[in-house]
């Protein structure tokens, strides 16, 4: 808006008759200004922008469909029955589950009443988004008849825009019409009015097997291992594992509903081998032999040569099987039976199921639950993350799956107790379909709440450890901020609460694996760098296939490969095996296949061809085939086919693949990238030219564009209702965009203002990555803004907790004074207790008033804070269900204006920062020959060390954009040495009149004269940051103290100070200010008059003369006259006649030092001259 | 801060809220539930006052 009133007289000729030009060539609507790239004129986003949106947030919506389709039954199915015996030798009680489903959101608890509830209400009256949750239990006794019952279990959340939301499948104008956002694109639940986010966690793959080098192994061996021998991970013996992958193939590979359980081989020095897993969170040790014959009857001589492979040469390995064999001939096991009543009798305890089984049932039943419900093999790859995620819909699936258990497990201890009291009371209530009714609402209504309070929390409560790797930190707030704080949220990946804690930098690093897939530019820096990574802006999440792999041949394991040959595997299961040359032959096919129109595979299938290395260096050579869920995929184009093909993290390392397609010819490369941008972030993207610049500052500029001042939402007044919201005023459409900017209509969300830049050192006011702004710019609404807070009231928490239960109708809003007279309590308030539209409050207006009904007590909410504000919206909240109680809640939405003021935060895009130092007046300003004052001057200084040639380059585009009236591209990577972006621009601008380098003759402000050089001067896109000042500043003279050291508490909201610390302390030391020194670290910290005992030395002993002997018979005035000055050391008696209390001061501390020691017996004494 | 038009600031008598689903105008007494007569809407909107306000500006 500045630059718009201050275009030179050229520009305006020249962009007039363009736009004229361009009105008469489109028809249809010429009246209508094109304000923006994107501007329509229905002000809907486009369908495709709206699908683009959309895919943001797939993971989390497919990923919560996929728990609402098929993963919440197969969790059921996979849930083992709950088995109890009425009485001593009852009869045996089953309980099962036969399905669950989710309803949907309704406003009432009767779903057949038809209200809807959708997601802007829950937001609005602090409600959960939550549909009810039908369980069919059955139970059978034994000889009779199954029964069931239909009980539902509370509320489960449910995802917005999941096919449970209403707002599933809504079109912009419909979502509109539900006072939604027109892009809203759901992906998030709404828990008391909080919109949360699941995180989503990267995981070691699923079905492959990893090599894990880790010291603390070693600690292991000294607790678990009785032959007090240390494991260690070892390069391992590869066919080793090779066996257990033939031998896992009877076993079930992963389980359907993505839960998953780990298994881990330790090697041992002794060259044996045991396999850990965990079974509700204990672990157990087990040697790898007992596994083994327990899984298929083996003969020691069929397994040794299995494993060699007739491999005769290798004699380390054959050295190890001998010790493994021998280690289970130890035990005294040889067949399968023997081995699987083993682990049954060892692990009875373990199981639920104390009586009923037999030991070699309870067995196979531990093997089927735990052991190889997809195997482990250990590589020799050490600490090679693989990438594979674990989904928001999966950990909700695998939660409420153990949450649904437990409602049975606690049923059966319930019949259990009431058996043990009266067997035959038992029997006839285990019959009775109301008992267990009764037990399963007791139980089974929390269950909803605990979904709810999972995602509220983040904070995992399980027995069973859910093969998660922490236990906290799932969800995090979705915060509208702005647009790009908000999106950002639902494309981030976690590396895992545990590696934060590391400190080793391996885990990181950015990996081949990861390029396409994650973002290298948007990550943090600092701590999280590295962990919280960003997806990039065309990597999917593969949820669910519509099929899963069916008869896979082979797995007898009969065929046993010879060494030479690579492991062809499919999700975890050896299929078979082949010559190197021929799987290169076999993988190219599979890539056609997948490529075909119709493809005949799946297409998102992973083929990963890992060649074979030197020997002991690189991974485990072999052709894996993934067909699973939870991976990353992304499109790159199959050169040989012309096709676009998706691909995984684990084939990427091992395929060609080209980054332009004129860079493919003649290196091989099979694949092409689609677009270069492809590897960024959506929110790296948006960065202007970033290929110019150095890569730290588009780093910062990721973070800087989530701390911008934007626009939140469309729908801020009155249906947001975040705790906090940051809106700028007068936003504009970048000139200078990128590609990707389009594609996603960001400019539907405008984050800055285009801003005229002029690079100079001017008054001095600009040094040190300060700015000066043009005053008259700042009057004319450059960069002006709001924060936007929501206060909500609940009456209940105004009740003392044990009220709150009975609180209907006991409290009430008023602004009626309780004396009965009718008079108004508060004049800014209207008679509904809560303050008028548009009303400005200061600090300690106040905000709400209620009355206590029983005690006829008022009690007041004040605007606590000191600025001011202007009250935006009210709203009264009715509360749940048809209770016909007045108003018990409300809640307002406060405005405060932030206009910029001396000292806030801002930045360009190009991770440029700095802070505004001064408003210089319009008419001090330089100027160009054209009469232009630029609205920000920086300083030249600023470019050198930073190298932020980006921002140089956005300065022309945006200079020639403006002139010539057009957006200008920006996208990365379009130009290159022999088409240069200068010579691009430098035209442009040429053609309009201006220097090719952008640079202009300026005239001083002051004097009038002509400047030495030229200066570089443009437009460029400038953002205000949330960091402003009056959120910062902190002053205090004295105030509130620690009350154990007397000394200044810290802190902004206490009114407390800032410290002045050690560093400090020296600096004013070695300047010699003893004076300064004394002011801060005594006088106005915690100076203190101690009495100080000069005989004993004492601080402690000196006290008031004030006895009941010297009191006695006097009055009160009399005695405190006499003892007035008077202290006696209660140590000595000697003290007394001649010792001398001298008064010393000192810091508060000391004596609490004193006192400290006194109770560790140890004396302080002080020599008093 | 007398009678108005909208906002509802005399001595006594209810305030007047617009309704978040179907935008009735429904005058809310003390002891009131918080309902719309209309549309049975559990969300109410406080009304911007109609009345002139006119503030200093020195």
């Amino acid at each position: 808006m500045p630059d718009s009133a201050e275009r030179p007289k050229k520009k305006h000729s020249s962009s007039s008759s363009k736009s004229t030009a361009s009105a008469k060539k489109s028809k249809p609507k010429p009246s209508v200004p094109r304000t923006g790239p994107s501007y329509d004129i229905s002000n809907l986003p486009s369908a495709a922008t709206a699908e683009k949106m959309q895919s943001l947030v797939d993971a989390h919506v497919n990923s919560f469909n996929q728990f609402l389709d098929e993963g919440l039954n197969d969790a059921v199915l996979d849930l083992p029955d709950v088995e109890l015996r009425v009485g001593e030798d009852g009869p045996l009680m089953r309980l099962w589950y036969e399905s669950v489903e989710l309803g949907y959101p309704g406003r009432s608890r009767d779903e057949t009443s038809g209200a809807k509830l959708v997601p802007r209400e829950c937001r609005e009256r602090n409600l959960t988004y939550g549909a009810p949750i039908h369980v069919n239990i059955a139970y059978q006794l034994e000889g009779s008849e199954a029964q069931r019952v239909q009980r539902r279990l509370g509320e489960c959340p449910i995802m917005v825009r999941s096919k449970r939301c209403h707002l599933a499948g809504l079109g912009p104008k419909e979502m509109v019409a539900l006072k939604e956002e027109d892009t809203e694109i759901g992906g998030y639940f709404i828990v008391g009015g909080l919109e949360r986010v699941i995180r989503l966690l990267q995981v070691p793959r699923r079905n492959h097997a990893q090599a894990i080098r880790r010291s603390a192994f070693k600690n292991r061996g000294q607790v678990y291992s009785d032959l007090g021998v240390s494991m260690r991970c070892d390069h391992s013996p590869l066919q080793l594992g090779q066996v257990y992958s033939d031998l896992g193939v009877s076993m079930r590979c992963g389980r359907r509903d993505h839960s998953t359980a780990t298994v881990t081989l330790h090697y041992l020095t002794t060259g044996g081998a045991t396999l850990r897993w965990s079974v509700r969170r204990a672990e157990f040790l087990v040697p790898v032999m007992v596994v083994i014959k327990a899984l298929r009857e083996i003969s020691d001589r069929e397994l040794y040569e299995r494993v060699l492979a007739g491999d005769t040469a290798n004699t380390q390995l054959a050295a190890r099987l001998e010790v493994l064999l021998l280690d289970a001939a130890r035990v005294g096991l040889h067949t399968r039976e023997q081995c699987l009543a083993f682990l049954g009798s060892r692990f009875r305890a373990v199981g639920n199921r104390t009586d009923v089984h037999s030991d070699l049932a309870l067995g196979i039943e531990i093997i089927n639950r735990h052991v190889l419900v997809h195997l482990k093999r250990h590589e020799d790859k050490q600490e090679t993350l693989l990438h594979m995620l674990k989904k928001p819909g999966h950990l909700f699936t695998m939660y409420m799956k153990e949450k649904l258990f437990d409602v049975l497990v606690k049923v059966r201890s319930e019949l259990l107790k009431q058996s043990r009291i009266d067997v035959a009371k038992a029997l006839l209530a285990a019959q009775d379909p109301k008992t267990i009714i009764k037990l399963v609402d007791r139980y089974g209504i929390g269950t909803g709440q605990r979904m709810a309070s999972f995602l509220s929390t983040g904070n995992i409560t399980t027995s069973t450890g859910l093969d998660l790797m922490q236990a906290s930190g799932f969800t995090v707030v979705a915060e509208r901020i702005n647009m790009l704080r908000y999106l950002s949220h639902f494309r981030s990946v976690h590396r895992g609460q545990f590696f934060t804690t590391m400190k080793t930098t391996a885990v990181r690093k950015l990996l081949p694996e990861s390029w396409g897939f994650l973002c290298p530019v948007h990550t943090p820096d600092g701590a999280p760098c590295g962990l919280l990574n960003h997806m990039a802006a065309e990597c999917q999440i593969l949820v669910s296939l519509g099929m899963t792999p069916a008869g896979i041949g082979s797995g007898d394991g009969s065929t046993a490969l010879p060494y030479y040959y690579m492991p062809v595997m499919v999700d975890g299961r050896v299929v078979g095996g082949g010559t190197h040359e021929t799987l290169q032959a076999v993988s190219r096919g599979l890539r056609r296949l997948k490529v075909a129109t119709p493809p005949a595979v799946e297409p998102t299938m992973e083929v990963a061809l890992l060649p074979p290395m030197k020997k002991g260096s690189g991974p485990f050579p072999g052709l894996f085939l993934f067909t699973g869920a939870s991976r990353m995929i992304r499109p790159v184009l199959n050169i040989e086919f012309c096709k676009r093909e998706w691909i995984g993290p684990l084939e990427q390392p091992f395929m060609e693949i080209a980054c332009l397609a004129s860079e493919a010819k003649g290196t091989g490369a099979t694949h092409c990238e689609i677009d270069p941008t492809n590897m960024l972030s959506l929110i790296a993207s948006l960065t202007p030219f970033s290929d110019y610049n150095q890569s730290p500052r588009n780093m910062y500029q990721c973070q800087m564009g989530k701390q911008t001042m934007g626009t939140p939402a469309h729908c801020l007044y009155p249906h947001k209702t975040d705790n906090k919201m940051y809106r700028i005023l007068f936003p504009q459409a970048p000139l200078v965009m990128t590609r990707r900017h389009r594609e996603f209509q960001m400019d539907n969300y405008p984050q800055g203002t285009n801003a005229v830049v002029a690079v100079i050192s001017y008054t001095g006011f600009d040094m040190e990555d300060a700015m000066i702004l043009n005053k008259s710019a700042f009057e004319r609404g450059f960069a002006h803004a709001s924060v936007v807070k929501t206060i909500k009231i609940d009456l209940k928490d105004l009740l003392t907790k044990s009220d709150s239960k009975t609180m209907v109708g006991k409290m009430r809003f008023t602004n009626t004074a309780a004396d009965g007279k009718g008079g108004k309590l508060y004049e800014n308030l209207d008679n509904d207790g809560l303050p008028r539209i548009g009303a400005c409050v200061k600090e300690g207006d106040p905000l709400y008033c209620a009355i206590d009904l029983r005690t006829n007590k008022t009690k007041t909410g004040k605007h606590k804070e000191s600025e001011m504000a202007y009250v935006e919206t009210v709203r009264a909240v009715g509360g749940a269900g048809i209770n016909k109680e007045a108003m018990a809640k409300a809640s307002m939405t406060l405005r405060f204006p932030r206009n910029p003021i001396i000292g806030d935060k801002f930045s360009s895009r190009h991770g440029q920062k700095g802070v505004m130092s001064i408003l210089w007046p319009q008419s001090d300003m330089p100027f160009t020959e054209s009469g232009m004052t630029p609205d920000i001057i920086i300083n030249p200084h600023a470019f050198p060390s930073r190298m932020t040639i980006g921002m140089l380059i956005e300065s022309m585009a945006g200079k020639a954009g403006a002139l010539h009236g057009h957006f200008q591209d920006a996208t990365p990577f379009s130009f290159h040495e022999k088409n240069r972006v200068i010579d691009h621009f430098g035209e442009q601008l040429k053609s309009a009149g201006y220097a090719y380098y952008g640079s202009e003759p300026l005239y001083s402000g002051i004097s009038g004269t002509v400047m030495h050089a030229d200066i570089f001067i443009g437009l460029v896109y400038y953002q205000r940051l949330r960091h402003m000042v009056s959120d910062k500043s902190q002053v205090r003279a004295s105030g509130a103290v620690n009350p154990l050291t007397r000394q200044p508490i810290k802190g902004r909201k206490n009114k407390g100070g800032i410290r002045f610390g050690e560093m400090e302390r020296d600096s004013l030391l070695s300047h010699g200010a003893a004076f300064l020194l004394h002011d801060r670290l005594m006088n106005c910290s915690d100076r203190h008059l101690a009495h100080v005992c000069c005989t004993c030395g004492s601080m402690l002993s000196p006290c008031h003369q004030r006895s009941a002997v010297t009191s006695a018979g006097r009055s009160e005035e009399e005695v405190i006259q006499a003892s007035r000055c008077r202290y006696i050391c209660r140590a000595l008696k000697t003290c007394q006649d001649k010792g001398q209390i001298e008064s010393v001061a000192m810091p508060y501390v000391f004596r609490y030092l004193a006192n400290e020691l006194a109770g560790m017996g140890i004396k302080l004494t002080l020599t008093v001259k | 801060m007398d009678e108005d038009g909208g906002g509802g600031g005399g001595s006594s008598g209810g305030v007047s809220y617009i309704c978040g689903d179907c935008g009735t105008t429904n005058e809310i007494k003390a002891k009131d539930p918080i309902q719309c007569r209309s549309c049975g809407y559990r969300i109410m909107y406080k009304m911007r006052t109609k009345r002139l306000i006119q503030f200093e500006a020195r």
